[in-house]
């Protein structure tokens, strides 16, 4: 499923268009720990964080995420925006829980192993 | 020898044995000669621990260790108290209303010279300020004071744990670290080393020895940029994680 079938599903709202919303979304990843983020999250996943720290962009850029999911109504600062820009990184926003954004993403089958 | 980083009986999980003369009396024994207490998100132990430090013959910089949004803490010194009370102001405004729980984090006291409670703070103290870091990295900055990244090197609440990595464009001259060299990332940046002694016997732990002019943050700079023979250097006595 591509990233903007869900955040338009989900009613995410598009903070920064970027370049991921065409992207097939291969899982997702939670985490408001930058470092573990870096070591944990796969290319082309969907991240969900409360962090909203201008840093969140460099991490989706060179984990190479498909977008960022900024849950619990986070005010996203100016700065978050210009580099998201800057580097075509998606972030979304949205005034549910991380908690509650993944499962719902669950629900819809992303990260769920199919046999 | 300086140990930039001593908690009080105000700090949470500080030992209540940690009150002015005490924390004086032992970084004497420890054979250090500068210091500064910096609590958790509080400067209010920061004037009678001036007057500690000058009854005991010892140089003294105003601290504090910020939590900052993201959970990073941060080490704010200033030469001056007007300085030092302006951030500590902009700090206690930004600190969330939730309440200590002296069960799991022990009384927060702020004590007097001769060590009779004050009053004790009712507000968690190790928590997070409602400012990002880069806001009080900048408060600091505007203040007139030093920022330095505490601990970056540890999982809880160090800079690159939190955060990944050192913010583009953000530099620092003296980066505290506890285990080593400092990690990739912070470049030309000096390591500082400090005891962050929550008890006694842990004061002087880890300390830097500093060849400088006076004990002042425009010196602390100079050192840390090597300038003109002055230098910065970390001595670990006692190794630990924390």
């Amino acid at each position: 499923m591509k990233l903007g079938e869900l955040a338009r599903d989900l009613g995410w709202e598009t903070v920064v268009e970027g370049r991921g919303l065409d992207r097939d979304v291969s899982g997702g990843f939670v985490g408001d720990l930058l470092s573990h983020v870096l070591a944990g999250a796969r290319p082309g996943e969907v991240w969900i964080t409360i962090q909203h720290h201008a840093n969140v962009v460099g991490v989706a850029q060179v984990a190479d995420l498909a977008g960022v999911v900024l849950a619990h109504a986070v005010d996203v600062p100016d700065s978050v925006v210009a580099k998201a820009r800057e580097a075509g990184v998606t972030v979304l926003r949205t005034g549910e829980t991380s908690f509650v954004v993944c499962g719902k993403l669950y629900e819809r089958g992303v990260g769920r192993r199919t046999c | 020898m300086a140990d930039l980083h001593i908690h009080t009986c105000l700090s949470p999980c500080g030992e209540l044995e940690m009150a002015p003369r005490s924390i004086a009396r032992a970084a004497v024994a420890a054979g250090i000669d500068w210091i500064a207490v910096a609590d958790h998100n509080s400067g209010e132990m920061a004037a009678v621990m001036a007057v500690a430090a000058r009854e005991a013959g010892l140089a003294f910089l105003y601290g504090m260790e910020v939590q900052t949004r993201e959970d990073v803490h941060v080490l704010a010194y200033f030469d001056d108290e007007p300085g030092f009370r302006r951030f500590a102001q902009v700090v206690d405004k930004a600190l969330p209303e939730r309440a200590n729980d002296p069960a799991v984090f022990g009384d927060q006291p702020v004590v007097d010279l001769e060590e009779n409670i004050v009053r004790c703070e009712p507000r968690m103290l190790l928590n997070a300020v409602r400012l990002g870091f880069d806001e009080v990295v900048e408060e600091i900055e505007r203040q007139g004071g030093l920022a330095v990244p505490a601990h970056v090197d540890r999982e809880a609440f160090g800079l690159l744990a939190q955060l990944g990595f050192v913010p583009v464009g953000r530099t620092f001259c003296l980066v505290e670290s506890v285990r080593g060299p400092l990690p990739p990332g912070f470049g030309d940046a000096t390591r500082l080393c400090s005891s962050d002694a929550h008890r006694l016997e842990d004061i002087g732990r880890r300390v830097t020895r500093f060849t400088v002019a006076a004990p002042t943050l425009d010196e602390m700079r100079r050192a840390a940029a090597g300038e003109g023979g002055r230098s910065a250097v970390c001595h670990v006595r006692k190794e630990g994680t924390r």
